[in-house]
């Protein structure tokens, strides 16, 4: 009925956003858990602050917008977003967004109501993102990677698990940043930097993707041959950029004060160098040495970003020396990684940022962004846990490694000693789970369980972010595909 | 690669557990609870609950073997008195009794397409995902709540050991079938005359025609005695409960069959004709209801029709008397009893598609069929999954699976196409989905015509059945078959 390549297309997509709505109907975080609810009553909160209050008291404290309580810290496009559905909201039924009096509302019919707002997402931002990215990184590639690469991307169980279950719109800002990839893989530079710093305003965690993008999009301006060429390209682009940011912090432009309080909500120095346990280098550090009894928030948060930039910088220089879209990738994965090992404020959910460019490095290392993949969802299951998904956990990681046996082992060739190495470490990653679940409790040490799937984690990581560093500055050149 | 698939699928049976799931859900709570707590004697009579025991006696046992387990996860469950229970571990338990006793289905699958001497890659593949994924079961059995993929399971076993000539223990198979589910008894005229031509009365199998036909008679009859044996006093009660006659013709939701044209025809004549009717039809309960225009029709006119309608197709097995034959009269035996069976449930659909499902591995003709009616019939389905939150669901589970089908068949079978007239009418499904989800809330027919988007389901789907019964039947007994058959080496 329809050309083959479209079919494949319908089977693939309708099927990840069934996935995503039958997760839909599990519990999300901080269900039924007065008086602070989670995630899901905070973006609920965020509708009912834009819709009820002026803009310029949006991410401001006052009698009607109590910044503890949920208090909006991300980027104006979050707010716009929240505005937006909190005018659906009010459609459907307005006291899902009254002031005050809607506060930890959950009904059947609200829930529905959010979950579709994730999927609306989902349709119009995330999937459309991943379908555009994967055709313009395999352009070249044959049919079976992409198609391959199209379900990496749709059926990433950590992304589903945190937006669909859990309760974020991280493929909001995801989508977008894929969206910028494939755009600089399709050589338009300008459109690019439109889609990041539509990104950037969505989620200023996307500053994990910004040096790599920064530093690629200025080296393709200085290998234009003529000087004038340069300075317009670059040019463009910084006026794209700030065309971008313009429009979305207009109505905080006005005085200093409105500006600085924005920027003060979304970069809180006073929250502390992590949250919970994370699978990064200061988490498992901080087992043998207690940082945060050593160094106060603002000389940690210096000595974060001096690490961090530390870390990314042998990846970005190799990318600014040879520029090249592989190496654009590499990098941007290596710095995502330095930026969640090493930076200040990092959650547990911040590994999405790297599972980003992971999926859009698939092609090139399939084996190993499997394993990556798998390792980042197990980083994030006391999380998950507590949200009360472990269900729909055990089942994607069911699904995730078949579909790993049935396409990606029998595509693609893989050294015996590299799947060991996979098998071994989800069966290690595995038994740590169950103990957590179900593991005999010491009063001595009641987080041991979730420290050891952090500690373990973390090597992964470290070993993830040395191996890549090693491909991206030693083999690209040698390998070709 | 096969139990890849069948994990694959089972973890997005696991990820459906959470789902609303129907009144069958209790039933089962229902009937564990009264074969655990009560002793055998009782079992047919139980009746504090409305969901009676109307299951034969081997469903029972199956009941009473799960109840074993149960004990350990909620004993709760297992008291009668606690109706419409459902505690987490209650739903857990139940649900992964449905996803696990799937290996049987899988078993089944797996063995058939085995007998079949299925050659190919791309047929193993075909055969493989349009059976294991079967996207009707994932609805009735993973998200409605029922057992049928054990149970089809123990049929599609029947049918490949038949298919390698291990007779007796088919039938017998077969029987112990009819046991667990009498519903099954659809498809035994079927099973009874391929037993007859290839076994009992088959020269090349030399033994005497009495001793093959008592054989088979003593294994049906072990069933049966295994099954009702312990309930031989209480015999008409038991009966009483497996064929309840007080139902009416069609069930609320008229599955799409004969009668829903009927149905319809009655009631396009009383709005012609201005005359009252009675009880609506497709309101949601389960009851008799007068024809005002049509005559009624009584339970033993849908007997006789559906006997009457059997006769050519068991006539055609008679003569041929192939393998390829017995597959297709098992697809048509069970498409009659839709068609013109008493009460029939949407759900009796999957009995005609999944036998389908076998012949279409190896006939062009029965592919482009088994396409056709995959989509029609996982459509019909479609209203037993109402709540809001199941719609993104089923249309995408749906969607994916008829792609699937569709791309995997096409490869099996160059140049596989459906008509431009059946396309036609497929493009009619897209019009129903507007209809529903759209056009009734714009125009704010919800109120005044809410039955309207039921209605229409069941009769555009009837139609669509109708046509490939009409089609599918004659092309069986008028042999229009052999051209495009594709070649693929038999065992």
């Amino acid at each position: 009925m329809f050309p083959e390549k479209l079919q494949v297309f319908i089977l693939i997509t309708s099927f990840a956003v069934a996935l995503r709505a039958i997760v839909s109907q599990y519990d999300y975080s901080g269900h039924k858990t007065p008086p602070m609810f989670g995630d899901y009553e905070a973006q609920r909160h965020w509708q009912e602050i834009t819709i009820n209050l002026p803009v310029l008291q949006w991410y401001e404290n006052s009698t009607r917008n109590d910044l503890m309580y949920w208090g909006l810290d991300y980027p104006p496009l979050t707010a716009y977003h929240s505005w937006t559905m909190g005018k659906i909201a009010n459609i459907i039924n307005p006291k899902f967004i009254e002031l005050f009096e809607s506060r930890g509302i959950e009904s059947a019919e609200h829930k529905t109501f959010m979950r579709m707002s994730v999927l609306l997402v989902d349709l119009l931002v995330y999937i459309p993102s991943v379908v555009f990215m994967t055709s313009a990184v395999n352009s070249k590639g044959d049919a079976l990677t992409a198609i391959s690469h199209l379900i990496v991307g749709l059926m990433y169980p950590g992304q589903i698990l945190i937006d669909n279950g859990h309760f974020q719109y991280n493929n909001f800002s995801l989508g977008l940043a894929f969206f910028a990839i494939g755009f600089l893989f399709r050589d338009k530079i300008i459109l690019a930097a439109i889609s990041f710093s539509l990104a950037l305003n969505y989620k200023q965690m996307e500053l994990y993707h910004a040096l790599p993008i920064f530093v690629y999009m200025l080296s393709l301006s200085l290998r234009k041959s003529s000087f004038f060429g340069k300075i317009s390209q670059i040019t463009k682009l910084g006026l794209a950029v700030i065309f971008v940011f313009g429009l979305l912090w207009l109505p905080w432009l006005s005085s200093k004060d409105s500006f600085l309080q924005v920027v003060n909500r979304i970069f809180p120095l006073q929250r502390g160098v992590f949250e919970d346990k994370v699978s990064n280098f200061w988490c498992s550090a901080n087992v043998i040495i207690k940082l945060k009894t050593i160094f106060t928030n603002e000389k940690m948060a210096i000595v974060c970003l001096g690490t961090t930039l530390l870390a990314s910088l042998p990846s970005c220089l190799n990318l600014f020396l040879k520029s090249s879209k592989k190496e654009f990738l590499y990098c941007i994965f290596n710095t995502a990684l330095s930026f969640f090992l090493f930076s200040f404020q990092v959650h547990e959910k911040s590994i999405l940022l790297v599972a980003l460019p992971a999926i859009a490095l698939y092609p090139f290392e399939p084996a190993v962004v499997y394993w990556f993949l798998q390792v980042s969802s197990f980083s994030m299951f006391p999380l998950l846990q507590k949200d009360g998904l472990i269900i729909p956990f055990f089942a994607f990681f069911v699904m995730f490694e078949m579909f790993f046996r049935l396409f990606i082992k029998k595509n693609f060739t893989i050294s015996a000693n590299l799947l060991n190495g996979i098998v071994l470490s989800n069966i290690g990653n595995l038994i740590l789970v169950v103990l957590h679940l179900f593991g005999p409790i010491s009063k001595a040490l009641p987080h041991i369980y979730v420290l050891l799937i952090s500690v373990y984690n973390c090597l992964h990581f470290l070993g993830f972010y040395l191996y890549l560093n090693y491909s991206q500055i030693f083999k690209i050149n040698y390998n070709k595909s | 690669m096969f139990w890849l698939l069948f994990l694959f699928v089972s973890g997005l049976k696991v990820l459906l557990i959470p789902s609303y799931k129907s009144t069958d859900f209790e039933v089962h709570r229902n009937w564990l609870s009264i074969t655990h707590s009560l002793p055998l004697s009782k079992w047919y009579f139980e009746d504090r609950s409305e969901w009676t025991l109307d299951y034969p006696p081997f469903f029972a046992y199956f009941e009473w073997l799960l109840s074993q387990f149960a004990v350990y996860f909620d004993a709760n469950m297992l008291k009668v008195e606690n109706l419409n229970y459902d505690s987490r571990t209650t739903v857990l338990f139940q649900r992964f009794s449905v996803i696990i006793t799937d290996l049987v289905y899988a078993f089944g699958v797996k063995r058939c397409l085995e007998s079949l001497g299925i050659a190919t890659k791309y047929q193993k593949l075909a055969g493989t995902v349009s059976l294991l994924f079967n996207v009707g079961l994932l609805f009735v059995d993973h998200i409605h709540f029922q057992y049928n993929g054990f149970l089809f399971g123990i049929l599609l076993f029947s049918i490949a050991l038949i298919l390698e000539k291990k007779f007796i223990k088919g039938a017998f198979l077969f029987a112990a079938l009819l046991n667990f589910k009498h519903i099954f008894i659809y498809v035994a005229p079927a099973f009874g005359v391929f037993l007859l031509k290839d076994y009992v009365f088959n020269k090349e199998i030399r033994e005497i025609v009495v001793v093959k036909f008592l054989k088979l008679v003593i294994a049906a009859g072990t069933c049966v005695a295994l099954s009702f044996g312990p309930f031989i006093d209480q015999f008409p009660q038991v009966l009483s409960r497996l064929f309840p006659f007080k139902r009416g013709l069609t069930h609320a939701y008229w599955a799409p069959n004969f009668w829903a044209i009927y149905n319809f025809i009655e009631k396009v004549g009383v709005s012609v004709l201005k005359k009252s009717s009675g009880v609506s039809t497709s309101s949601g309960l389960v009851q008799e209801f007068d024809f005002k225009v049509l005559p009624n029709i009584p339970p033993m006119v849908t007997f006789l029709l559906t006997g009457l309608m059997m006769i050519p197709c068991v006539l055609k097995l008679w003569k041929s008397g192939t393998k390829d034959s017995f597959l297709r009269a098992i697809t048509i035996c069970s498409m009659t009893s839709f068609m013109f069976g008493w009460h029939v449930h949407e759900k009796a659909i999957l009995m005609t598609i999944i036998p389908l499902g076998l012949s279409s591995l190896s006939d062009f003709k029965d592919a482009k069929w088994f396409i056709f009616l995959s989509i029609v019939g996982h459509y019909s389905l479609f209203p037993l999954l109402f709540p809001i939150d199941l719609v993104i669901i089923k249309y995408g589970l749906y969607i994916s699976y008829i792609c699937a089908i569709n791309l995997l068949y096409t490869r099996v079978f160059k140049g596989l196409k459906l008509s431009s007239f059946e396309k036609l009418y497929l493009c009619g499904f897209a019009f129903l989905t507007l209809y529903e989800y759209f056009i009734q809330h714009v125009l704010r027919l919800t109120h005044r015509m809410p039955f309207l988007p039921l209605m229409m389901c069941s009769v555009y789907c009837a139609f669509g059945v109708l046509y490939f019964y009409v089609n599918y039947y004659s092309e069986f007994v008028f042999d229009k078959r052999g051209d495009g058959k594709v070649k693929s080496k038999r065992k």
